[in-house]
């Protein structure tokens, strides 16, 4: 095997060297390509590289002549409205209009806490009174102030009281149980108490119903829901009382009404009172 | 239908026709491309700030897009493209995409078939020969080791060594004349020197001899045979170009049967072929070579490889079944690799215009299962030895001989020589790739590095490892802004390192395990 393998390498070694000697033309040695054999592609011109070297962009060329003019245009279209006028100057300031209704007076606020009780204050001295004249006075509790107007009625004997309004009284004095509205009157000391004509049947040992002195309370209770003016009149829900100093209490035995009291007999201070 | 194609065809052939007037009247270049290769444009000047994309674009194709080089020291930069092999043929342009969408044409092609094959313009093809060659040289340098050194089986055959005379006297002329092809064949392979070629002979003849031995003495007349008349064929078929697949494919299953079959099949091949006249360059004798690569080597490497990789896998002797499946499959898988291998290297010096003998995966898958029932075949006949028949043993001294690694040289320089039309290319591959095969010859009595004696080996991973990096090598050549041509030069001479890098190692491992011996 060895042998045959060494004898075909020869003898294709002898026929490379033939065939190269065999060759008869005008080829250089190179042309007889012994080693590459016959390549009729070597020739053949394929598969070139393309080699690019990009150069800078170039400047702008000259700008050319100028061109024929051109035909007229066509008519345009008709042009957009035009912008409105400015606005015109203002006018002269009307006259002021009338002055508009006040407001609604607005919430009272919370009640404050009770203060501490003072100490018993100093008799003060009388004071230059009115005589059965309406007047501000101060009520205590519930309401800091209320307006009182007093109203009389003439008789065959004198003016007796006919009644009592009462306004501006905080809202906070009508509840529910109702609060009750004291009136206090206090009977002059001295001079003249007008006797009733005819007698009134409420005498019983005097001629007069009253006495120097007596201190008179009214009674009214105030009704569960606020009201402008509450008139303190003569009728079944007022309740008058003679104060009893000899037993510190009034008494409920001799009922009044506000038309048993006459305006003559009255001092010139009434007191009000507003409780539970 | 048919107006259609007129009207194609009448169309490609106006293009042929005034394409390069046109190209003219365009101011651009008209170039001629074949498909199958890489094809270039190099880019210099202001090119190279504009960041331009380079495209091929055919009519109603996707463009395919040129792959950038790295920017040379000189400013410019290879654009690179693979033109596919199945690439319509027919008019192309050459187009420059600027990043802002700005195209602009700056060549006219006409793609054409392949006309002239080149292994280095087809640097994947290239690639893989290389690879494969840095496998096989990496597995040689590991194959020295302890490890691997010992290879045996149980022979039947009758080799007579130096009593032959007396045998052959002894028998009757009618014994003589009977036997006269098996004595043939077991005196020439007695004649071989004690190396690898002739274990390797011995043993893929052992199965056939076990099987029918007038099978094992006419084989070899079958494959001689064989040769001609597929040197016949191909010269009927007008060259080994236009050869039908099928003639290699049933010559390499004669040489997996039985190798030395397979030599006979690529004497006789040559025998013809040289008859007829066909081999009067060198490069018809490095075409003869190829032919018995092809042949030859998927039989040879199989058997090494399905007997050294199961001695990774086993720790056990001989190695379990598992280990050997593996052997086999990762060898078989080797054999077709080099199948593959020499007919690139037959492509790769193949003259004629038009050739195109590509291996398909059938092709390979054939190669492989054969290679696999032989394994099969030989653990199940081979690893039941016969009482009274000697075990055939051979101890690799040394892997190879100076002829071996002289014909490397040879064989390296031959086909670099043919693809780069480089004498100096050649031969700086040529030393580079021979060297680890000159270093098996090398061995140290004196080495002093006790510790590599202790690193285990792994002939698989080795081989992998080191053609791992010559791909590296590979991948990294591809980037540089060079010519494909040179680009294939620069590799041809750089993927020889990996190579001898590993021998040096395998010297120096195999060196302190022989003091290591010595000294014990």
């Amino acid at each position: 095997m060895r042998k045959f393998f060494s004898l075909l390498l020869i003898i294709s070694l002898a026929q490379v060297g033939i065939t190269y000697a065999a060759e008869t033309g005008t080829a250089t040695l190179g042309e007889r390509d012994y080693i590459f054999g016959l390549s009729q592609a070597s020739d053949v011109n394929l598969n070139q590289v393309l080699f690019l070297l990009a150069g800078k962009d170039g400047e702008p060329g000259v700008a050319g002549r100028d061109g024929i003019d051109g035909i007229d245009g066509i008519n345009g279209i008709n042009g957009l409205d035009g912008v409105n006028g400015v606005d015109g100057i203002n006018g002269i300031d009307g006259v002021d209009g009338r002055d508009g209704v006040d407001g609604r007076d607005g919430r009272d606020g919370r009640d404050g806490t009770d203060g501490a009780q003072g100490p018993a204050g100093e008799n003060g001295q009388d004071a230059a009174g009115v005589t059965s004249t309406l007047g501000l006075l101060t009520a205590s509790s519930c309401t800091d102030s209320a307006e009182i107007n007093l109203s009389s009625d003439f008789t065959d004997t004198g003016f007796t009281f006919l009644k009592i309004e009462m306004s501006e009284i905080n809202a906070n004095c009508f509840t529910t149980p109702n609060k009750v509205l004291a009136i206090y009157f206090k009977i002059r000391s001295a001079g003249s108490i007008t006797v009733a004509n005819p007698v009134s049947a409420k005498l019983e040992n005097s001629l007069t119903i009253y006495d120097f002195r007596d201190t008179l309370r009214c009674t009214y209770d105030l009704p569960g829901t606020a009201q402008a003016v509450v008139t303190f009149a003569n009728n079944a829900a007022t309740d008058c009382r003679i104060y009893n100093s000899a037993t510190g209490s009034y008494d409920f035995s001799e009922a009044l009404t506000l038309n048993d009291i006459y305006t003559a007999d009255v001092n010139e201070f009434i007191g009000i009172e507003i409780y539970e | 239908m048919i107006g259609k194609f007129k009207l194609t065809l009448l169309g490609v052939i106006l293009f042929a026709l005034f394409a390069p007037f046109y190209s003219a009247l365009a101011d651009v270049p008209f170039l001629r491309w074949e498909r199958g290769q890489v094809q270039e444009v190099v880019l210099g000047g202001v090119a190279l700030e504009n960041n331009w994309e380079i495209q091929l674009q055919g009519d109603g194709l996707a463009p395919l897009i040129f792959a950038e080089s790295d920017k040379s020291e000189t400013d410019y930069i290879v654009f690179s493209l693979m033109i596919p092999d199945d690439q319509p043929v027919g008019p192309y342009t050459v187009v420059a995409v600027k990043p802002g969408g700005e195209i602009k044409v700056i060549a006219t092609v006409q793609m054409l078939g392949v006309e002239k094959y080149e292994v280095i313009r087809v640097p994947r093809d290239l690639a893989f020969i290389v690879g494969i060659l840095i496998f096989i040289t990496a597995f040689a340098s590991t194959l020295r080791a302890k490890k691997y050194s010992v290879m045996s089986f149980s022979s039947t055959q009758q080799i007579f060594k130096e009593n032959f005379a007396q045998e052959k006297a002894r028998m009757s002329i009618a014994k003589r004349i009977s036997s006269a092809p098996y004595l043939m064949r077991t005196r020439a392979i007695s004649n071989f020197e004690t190396s690898l070629f002739k274990f390797l002979m011995l043993r893929e003849g052992e199965l056939i001899h076990r099987i029918s031995k007038p099978l094992y003495s006419f084989l070899p007349f079958v494959g001689f045979a064989g040769g001609m008349i597929a040197a016949n064929e191909t010269n009927l078929a007008g060259g080994i170009a236009s050869a039908s697949l099928a003639v290699f494919i049933a010559m390499a299953l004669i040489g997996i049967l039985d190798a030395y079959s397979g030599v006979f099949a690529v004497l006789g091949f040559w025998f013809i072929q040289l008859s007829l006249g066909n081999i009067s360059s060198f490069r018809d004798i490095l075409l003869m070579l190829a032919v018995a690569i092809g042949w030859l080597a998927p039989v040879l490497a199989f058997t090494v490889a399905s007997n050294t990789i199961p001695r990774d896998l086993s720790k056990s002797t001989p190695p379990s079944s598992i280990a050997n499946s593996i052997g086999i499959f990762v060898g078989a898988l080797f054999g077709a690799s080099t199948f593959y291998f020499g007919h690139k290297l037959i492509n790769s010096i193949l003259i004629e215009i038009g050739a195109q003998r590509e291996v398909s995966l059938i092709t390979l898958a054939i190669i492989s299962g054969a290679l696999v029932v032989r394994g099969i075949a030989d653990q199940l006949i081979l690893g039941q030895p016969k009482e009274g028949t000697p075990l055939e043993s051979i101890t690799i001294a040394r892997v190879n001989s100076p002829q071996t690694a002289f014909g490397v040289m040879i064989l390296v320089f031959g086909f670099v020589y043919l693809w780069t039309q480089s004498s100096q290319s050649a031969l700086m591959a040529a030393g580079l790739f021979a060297t680890p095969y000159i270093l098996l010859l090398i061995r140290f009595n004196k080495f002093r590095l006790g510790f590599l004696s202790k690193i285990p080996r792994n002939i698989l991973i080795e081989s992998l490892v080191i053609t791992a990096i010559g791909f590296y090598i590979f991948r990294e050549i591809s980037s540089a802004p060079f010519l494909v041509g040179e680009k294939s030069r620069q590799f041809l001479i750089l993927a020889g390192l990996p190579g001898i890098v590993h021998a040096i190692y395998s010297v120096a491992c195999d060196s302190a395990n022989r003091v290591e011996i010595l000294e014990q």
